[in-house]
């Protein structure tokens, strides 16, 4: 082995350990990429592992053991999640669409809402952010047209989430930050994207409901690589629970996404918005 | 004194019995005797298929069996790094979905169960805390709301074979290198924090941090369990 892979592999296992014990700081996480892509070799997981473990044998040391009671609730829809799952590695299921997000098109039926999986808190962790983003996109919003379909019920997108962040390595999740006043500091949620596969996923909890003959949500993805208008996201409605987990099939490609944000438009949603930004999510 | 031992991958090789014949017995008993065998090597890989095994390949039963051998485990987990409940059950719904995703690329040759289960819940923890811009507060959870100690619920980790080995490592480990294991991963200070407790330099720590999860490690590979018929416990 040559110095120089030696050098490579010693900083390589200290990003593995910093890792592990999730003291990996930002601004090395390139220099990790680089490393791990010039080592394919060397157990991405070990460490973590090794951590994992060790931190199962203290909690076992200190306390005896894992001493909290999942709560009923949890269980049950875990086990109700973990059927739909392990009945599909079973065999093919019927055929189903995916539930995504309408095109803006004026004839389009209204998609019924999304049941809900998910408890989530009714507050905001996420600070408020700065409105340089909003202010970009405060100019004209051109619609690009996205064709895809509209449907299928939210526990297979919570599934296919959480799939798309297991095995996309350049998944990316950009937390909602909700504005300070307007009705939607309550919001949370996030929105995950993966470039190289061209997918993504969108969360929401503690959303107005609107009234899909009055008014649709209609998400914006900002992404300066394209050009300097947003690309539409569609259309979607969120139910009684404020709770939604969405499909985004982007029509275009969508290189690298600054910026998610949400209007409230005409049923349908409009080629060009007046805005105002609900709530942005900015990487 | 521990060394810093070479990267690689941890491996353990799973051998599976062969069924023989005495000398001596005639054709037919030995036929007998290998399909036997077969049928039993046979029902004694069905039946120790693991849990996850059983959901990778489309068996509902094991998805509840799962949630009571490793439930309160990721619950634990969880709450040990999210104070709030509502938080705890949002991680450890993304945990389990992410486990029965999973389920199909868990091989039993790498890592025990546990082993494969709490490194998901852990990187998904930290990645849930990264993401709110915050680092877990694991220390005063003792005095919180949770059930009283249930002996029946630390049964489910008693009897993995891979978490004693651990847990005698860090037994014998030297008491500074358990130490900074223990502020890490246990009470979940960073290693900066760690510097300043201990008042030691940044570089010390993370190096004892290094060393301690490399020695864990290696111990990990030496001291693979084996059962008496050669096979690795499922």
């Amino acid at each position: 082995m040559n110095a120089s892979n030696a050098r490579d592999l010693d900083r390589l296992s200290e990003l593995l350990a910093d890792e592990a014990t999730a003291d990996l700081e930002a601004g090395n996480s390139a220099e990790f990429r680089q490393l791990l892509d010039r080592h394919p070799g060397v157990g991405r997981n070990e460490l973590m592992e090794v951590a994992a473990l060790a931190q199962v044998a203290f909690l076992r040391q200190r306390r005896g053991g894992p001493v909290d009671r999942m709560p009923p609730g949890l269980r049950e829809r875990l086990a109700s999640q973990g059927e739909v799952v392990a009945s599909r590695h079973r065999g093919p299921s019927p055929a189903r669409g995916p539930a995504t997000m309408s095109a803006p098109v004026a004839a389009r039926k209204t998609p019924a809402p999304a049941p809900v999986t998910r408890r989530s808190p009714a507050r905001s962790p996420f600070g408020v952010l700065g409105w340089a983003v909003a202010a970009a996109l405060a100019i004209a919003l051109v619609l690009v047209r996205n064709e895809a379909p509209v449907t299928a019920p939210a526990l297979d997108a919570t599934l296919a989430r959480a799939q798309l962040i297991t095995e996309a390595p350049d998944v990316i999740t950009v937390p909602w930050a909700p504005p300070s006043a307007g009705g939607y500091e309550r919001v949370t949620g996030d929105v995950v994207w993966s470039a190289s596969r061209q997918r993504g996923y969108l969360r929401l909890a503690n959303m107005p409901v609107n009234d899909p003959a009055r008014t649709q949500y209609q998400l914006w993805i900002v992404d300066p690589s394209r050009d300097t208008h947003p690309v539409d996201g569609g259309v979607f409605n969120v139910g009684a629970t404020g709770e939604v987990v969405i499909p985004i099939q982007a029509k275009l490609l969508i290189r690298s996404p600054a910026a998610f944000a949400i209007t409230a438009e005409q049923p349908g949603g409009v080629v060009v918005s007046a805005g105002p930004l609900l709530v942005v999510a900015a990487t | 004194m521990m060394t810093v031992a070479p990267t690689g991958l941890l491996t353990r090789s799973r051998p599976i019995g062969r069924p023989g014949g005495a000398s001596g017995d005639t054709a037919s008993e030995n036929v007998t005797r290998i399909v036997r065998g077969a049928v039993n090597a046979t029902t004694r890989l069905t039946t120790a298929q693991s849990i996850l095994e059983r959901v990778a390949a489309g068996d509902t039963a094991a998805v509840s069996e799962c949630l009571d051998r490793y439930g309160d485990l990721v619950w634990s987990l969880a709450r040990r790094y999210l104070r709030n409940a509502a938080d705890a059950e949002d991680a450890v719904q993304d945990i389990f979905i992410d486990i029965w995703g999973s389920s199909a690329r868990y091989d039993r040759n790498i890592a025990s169960e546990v082993a494969f289960i709490s490194t998901i819940a852990r990187r998904r923890l930290i990645d849930k805390i990264r993401s709110a811009g915050r680092r877990p507060l694991m220390d005063s959870l003792d005095d919180d709301e949770g059930a009283p100690i249930d002996p029946g619920v630390a049964a489910t980790v008693e009897d993995d074979t891979e978490v004693s080995i651990v847990e005698r490592v860090l037994a014998k480990m030297d008491p500074e290198h358990q130490k900074v294991l223990s502020m890490s991963l246990y009470e979940g200070y960073s290693h900066s924090e760690i510097a300043g407790l201990l008042s030691l330099p940044l570089g010390t720590v993370k190096t004892r941090v290094r060393r301690g999860l490399i020695h864990i490690r290696e111990q990990l590979k030496i001291t693979a369990p084996t059962d008496s018929t050669g096979e690795l416990p499922g």
